[in-house]
């Protein structure tokens, strides 16, 4: 088969020195999307209930971090120093703890619908929560969501493992299994607890933000920092699974191993981050499905974008949550009334191929 | 497939489950709006003498009491709040007493006909029976539901009805099913009800042919209107009276004092449910008790047309805008004030971001320190008043002994001591 | 048996391979190698084991007696990786979810080569292209894998299978669903990979036509047809040491392999009867050989 050397020549060279203007174009908004948490950062912070004109916050700043002097009430480093920076980075992390598993779920399980909550991790965090809410007083309400998130997974996980292999529908459907198992088990506790607990309970699970603080930042990044960097690491191997785990194991890959890796490393970070900020719907799902739209499926790039766009976009959605109405609204609420209308599109656009 | 159409469905319940809270937070809204005015009965009458200073609440107080010559009738703000609404209540069980029915309306407003005197209740909601106890109706219990920490509170029921625990039907915090209510034989059942439409209503109406009040309260006056409905539904109008104007002058104990207070002495108040950032709204009873007591609520000054809301969510950031001068939880098990004033960690959230807050700055962080006989759902709602009060001001009421108090109401009302539940 | 024998050889051997899937015996005792840079097609009816042969070789599928020898090694005790480096297979029909770049899908083909915690390198990319390139599918690099035709996907499954830089290389029905164009250009690109790299070539195909224009070899293969044995399975499984004697007594007198050897000898009617079990005439024009069913 001889083509002709035009047709040979266009684009091949040109892509593998990266001059075209497409991708010229799509290196660009690459770079932008990574520094992306930076300004969104330093925008967040002059956001809040709390009357501090953008003047000031600028000059307690200043005095901070520079020579300048400013003299200003105490009161301001609280706010700033301790409510508005722990909230943006718990916020930050959260959302990169989230989009980034569910990349890496969606590229193990090769279907652009799945969220990190597919293998029932929101339901066994919302049952250990309520637990340590109405039962349990003395097991503090993260520890709680943490283990019975990671007993859902781990649940699901042996449940689908047969002979030595895990199916992906196997996975799926005990997914839907735990899900349903430990729904029922929340079910329970809310039917027998009261109210007020009862409350407590269906707020954690809409997911907020509203009580983050430096202690629940610094215990949750170790894990959901250890658990991306993994992901990052391995970026490349989603790839190979992503094709299939046939195309997998033809190329040599121990499909078994790597699957165990990335359901671990994307359990551990998205089950951190539910801990501390309750169930935030979609956020997993959406992310990383706007930047295959923009930049492709190759997971080289999406893992680091959807690390610093899912970092960037939950910081501003909590924006919303936190500053627009003067009181809490779930910052879940507000992510599933955006993701909802996505996610239908998607529904009814994208092809369902890849389930085995 | 399976997730796909399981994510679909999840979005749907959560959407819907949006709308509904936002349905349920507006009735509760609207409900509640027009007893919010009433909010505010001066009374005008400065008897008690402020006495030495700078007491703290703990109550070694020397004995002060002067509490039942103290008539004045000016508390019209709740009598006629409630004789208006039981006008036509008492219309209609004229009309009525002929056919031994009555017809009264419940909490949510459904008219409900039951006979007359009414003689064997089951009650599934714990407060209603507080309620129904208070106005002399333990003969006409005939079963109960679900009761909270039962441990707790099991000797007190003992204590005025010795047959509390041949009338339980179910244990611990579970409702009993409906099959066990029926052998209750019971003429009218009361059930916590926030809209017309609850299926419990309906479940228990259209299987047990019973009928259901429908318990609901958000205002301190819908207390008193309730346990007015309940004597005339047992026809113990007397004791109703009776028992209602004793918690009138108990609460004018305080409300006499706090009634003069201008609005500068009155200390803003956050008040703090056991989810720490959930506080009560302006249309909501918590509110109602700390306006009494003489305090404002903080959420007064908040310019968001969330205040109104029963049950708002805060952030810290708009807690250190309001800038509350005292900080009230509701009993809290894991919590302690001085776990807020000292900064300690508590249930993940770190307390010493708090330090900026009046309140925590000048250690007036205040519990409800018993969570039953405090129970402002409850009839013992001026005790709970005296509670609070006494807290905000500890100097206008440093004669004002709660031990003594408490002991006194109890007997007045329930005719047994308090603490021992003694028999007077 | 001859062990050292076969052991030397260089290419793939099988030995005594059986295989049994939920008591239905699928193979049954297969012997056959194939001769290093040589061409060879498994054919045969639908449930003869073909594609289970390719996947036991390829290693998905673990036999239940029996050895596989590639270039004298015993498949079982190589590692994935480093058969990867020796094998490709290209399975029957890939879809993917995602949109990946053509050049993407092929640089998955450098697995064996990348460590674990790195990405592809720029030798990696060259080696795709390259790769791209022999194949003359290099202008369609940055074209999604979603976007392709099915001849097109082919090929770029047979190139990621190239970017392993195999010695051998296993096709499963590698012209199934594609046009006439599209499934002699397939073959001929595979035949030309054989002469070109000296790579080994073992493929099955529906189309015994295609079988005997393009190889050099071929096996044909007959299904076991509703052949079950509980006790052969049970004995097989639960006492191991006492099968060698017992075996033979149980085993079948029939075989999976109905002949094999040069196109000419193993595709005449008398075999094919035997293995589809229908009556064929074998033509001959301008000395290709054809066969024609009776209608």
């Amino acid at each position: 088969m001889k083509l002709p050397e035009k047709e040979k020549n266009y684009g091949y060279p040109a892509c593998r020195l990266g001059v075209s203007f497409y991708s010229g174009w799509k290196n660009l908004a690459y770079i932008l999307f990574l520094f992306l948490p930076v300004p969104v950062f330093l925008f967040s912070i002059f956001l809040g209930t709390y009357p501090l004109s953008p003047l000031e916050l600028i000059k307690v700043l200043l005095s901070h971090f520079t020579a300048y002097e400013y003299s200003y009430p105490s009161v301001y480093d609280t706010v700033i120093l301790n409510i508005r920076f722990p909230r943006v980075l718990l916020a930050m992390m959260v959302g990169a703890a989230l989009s980034t598993s569910g990349a890496t779920f969606q590229g193990i399980f090769r279907n652009p619908l799945v969220s990190p909550y597919i293998l029932g991790l929101s339901s066994g965090a919302a049952f250990g929560a309520a637990l340590s809410i109405s039962v349990i007083p003395e097991l503090p309400v993260q520890v709680g969501a943490f283990i019975f998130s990671l007993v859902a997974l781990g649940f699901s996980y042996i449940m689908a493992r047969t002979g030595g292999q895990t199916s992906t529908v196997a996975l799926v459907l005990s997914g839907v299994i735990t899900s349903a198992v430990f729904g029922a088990l929340l079910s329970i506790i809310q039917f027998t607890t009261d109210e007020k607990a009862v409350q407590s309970i269906v707020y954690w699970t809409l997911g907020c933000l509203h009580t983050s603080h430096w202690p629940k930042f610094f215990d949750s990044f170790p894990l959901v920092a250890a658990g991306c960097l993994v992901i990052y690491l391995l970026r490349w191997k989603l790839n190979v699974l992503a094709l299939g785990e046939e195309e997998a194991k033809a190329v040599g890959m121990n499909v078994e191993l790597y699957k165990a890796i990335f359901i671990t490393a994307a359990s551990l970070a998205a089950s951190a981050a539910v801990a501390v900020a309750g169930i935030i719907g979609l956020v997993g799902l959406i992310v990383p499905h706007m930047l295959r739209m923009i930049f492709g499926p190759d997971h080289r790039k999406l893992i680091p974008l959807s690390i610093t766009f899912g970092a960037a976009f939950l910081a501003l959605v909590d924006n919303v949550a936190r500053s627009t109405l003067g009181f809490e609204i779930p910052v879940g609420i507000i992510t599933t009334l955006l993701g909802a209308p996505f996610f239908l599109y998607l529904l009814r656009t994208t092809k369902m191929v890849g389930w085995e | 497939m399976n997730t796909k159409t399981k994510a679909l469905f999840t979005a749907i319940i959560l959407l819907l489950s949006v709308f509904l809270s936002g349905c349920v937070d507006n009735s509760a809204g609207d409900n509640s709006t027009g007893d919010n005015s009433t909010g505010d009965n001066s009374a005008g009458d400065n008897s008690t003498g402020d006495n030495s200073a700078g007491d703290n609440s703990t109550g070694d107080n020397s004995a002060g009491d002067n509490s039942a010559g103290d008539n004045s009738t000016g508390d019209n703000s709740t009598g006629d709040n409630s004789a208006g609404d039981n006008n036509s209540a008492g219309d209609n069980s004229t009309e009525n007493e002929k056919t031994d029915k009555i017809t009264v309306s419940d909490d949510i407003g459904r008219e409900i006909t039951v006979p007359y005197p009414c003689e064997r209740t089951v009650f599934l909601v714990e407060n209603a029976m507080n309620s129904m106890y208070a106005v002399g109706g333990a003969d006409e219990i005939s079963g109960i539901g679900a009761v909270w920490y039962e441990d707790t509170k099991a000797p007190f029921f003992r204590a005025i009805d010795p047959k509390y625990d041949e009338k339980r039907l179910s244990k611990g915090s579970k409702q009993p099913n409906t099959e066990t209510i029926a052998k209750a034989d019971p003429q009218l059942v009361f059930l916590w009800a926030s809209d017309w439409g609850s299926e419990d209503i309906k479940a228990i109406e259209e299987n047990l042919k019973v009928p259901v009040y429908g318990v609901y309260i958000d205002s301190l006056d819908d207390l008193q209107r309730q346990m007015k409905t309940l004597s005339k539904l047992i026809g113990k109008e007397e004791r109703g009276e009776e028992v209602i104007e004793i918690m009138d002058k108990s609460m004018e104990k305080v409300t006499d004092v706090t009634g003069t207070l201008s609005t500068n002495e009155k200390p803003t108040v956050y008040w703090m449910w056991g989810d720490v950032y959930g506080t009560a709204g302006l249309n909501s009873t918590a509110s109602d008790l700390i306006e009494r007591a003489g305090g404002v609520n903080v959420l007064s000054a908040w310019t968001e047309e969330t205040k109104n809301v029963e049950h708002p969510t805060m952030n810290l950031e708009a807690l250190l805008a309001l800038n509350p001068d005292v900080i009230y939880m509701w009993n809290n098990e894991n919590l302690d004030p001085i776990n807020i004033t000292s900064g300690d960690t508590v249930d993940g959230i770190d307390f010493s971001t708090w330090s900026e807050i009046s309140a925590v700055k000048n250690g007036r962080v205040y519990e409800i320190s018993d969570p039953f006989v405090y129970d402002f759902h409850s009839p013992r709602l001026p005790l709970s008043m005296m509670h609070v009060a006494k807290d905000l001001h500890p100097d206008k009421f440093a004669d004002l002994n709660l031990t003594q108090e408490v002991d006194q109401y109890y007997v007045e009302v329930y005719g047994v001591h308090y603490p021992g539940f003694e028999p007077i | 048996m001859n062990k050292k024998q076969i052991q030397k050889n260089k290419g793939i051997s099988v030995e005594n391979l059986t295989l049994s899937y939920e008591k239905n015996l699928v193979l049954n005792n297969v012997n056959f190698s194939i001769k290093k840079g040589s061409v060879v097609t498994l054919v045969g009816p639908n449930g003869c084991g073909k594609t289970t042969l390719l996947k036991i070789i390829n290693g998905f599928l673990r036999q239940n007696e029996g050895t596989v020898y590639i270039d004298s090694r015993n498949i079982e005790k190589i590692a994935n990786r480093d058969l990867a480096r020796i094998l490709g297979h290209v399975s029957q029909m890939h879809k993917s979810s995602f949109p990946f770049s053509v050049l993407d899908v092929v640089l998955t083909g450098r697995m064996p080569y990348i460590s674990i915690f790195s990405t592809p390198g720029k030798e990696d990319v060259e080696k795709a292209y390259e790769v791209l390139e022999f194949m003359g599918i290099a202008h369609f690099a940055q074209r999604p894998y979603t976007q392709i035709s099915g001849g097109e996907r082919q090929m770029v499954m047979i190139a990621k299978a190239l970017a392993q830089e195999p010695d051998f290389l296993l096709l499963d029905e590698p012209t199934s669903f594609l046009d006439l164009k599209n499934q002699i250009h397939v073959l001929k690109t595979i035949i030309s990979l054989a002469k070109t790299r000296n790579i080994t070539v073992l493929m099955t195909l529906h189309e015994p036509n295609h079988a005997l224009l393009f190889s050099d070899e071929i096996i044909l293969l007959r299904k076991l047809n509703g052949l079950k044995n509980d006790n052969f399975s049970t004995l097989y499984e639960n006492s191991p040491e006492a099968s060698p004697e017992k075996k033979n007594l149980l085993a079948f007198p029939m075989k999976n392999i109905v002949s094999l050897g040069a196109p000419e000898k193993v595709m005449t009617p008398e075999k094919i009867k035997e293995a589809y079990g229908i009556a064929v005439e074998v033509l001959e024009h301008k000395g290709k050989r054809m066969i024609i069913p009776e209608i």
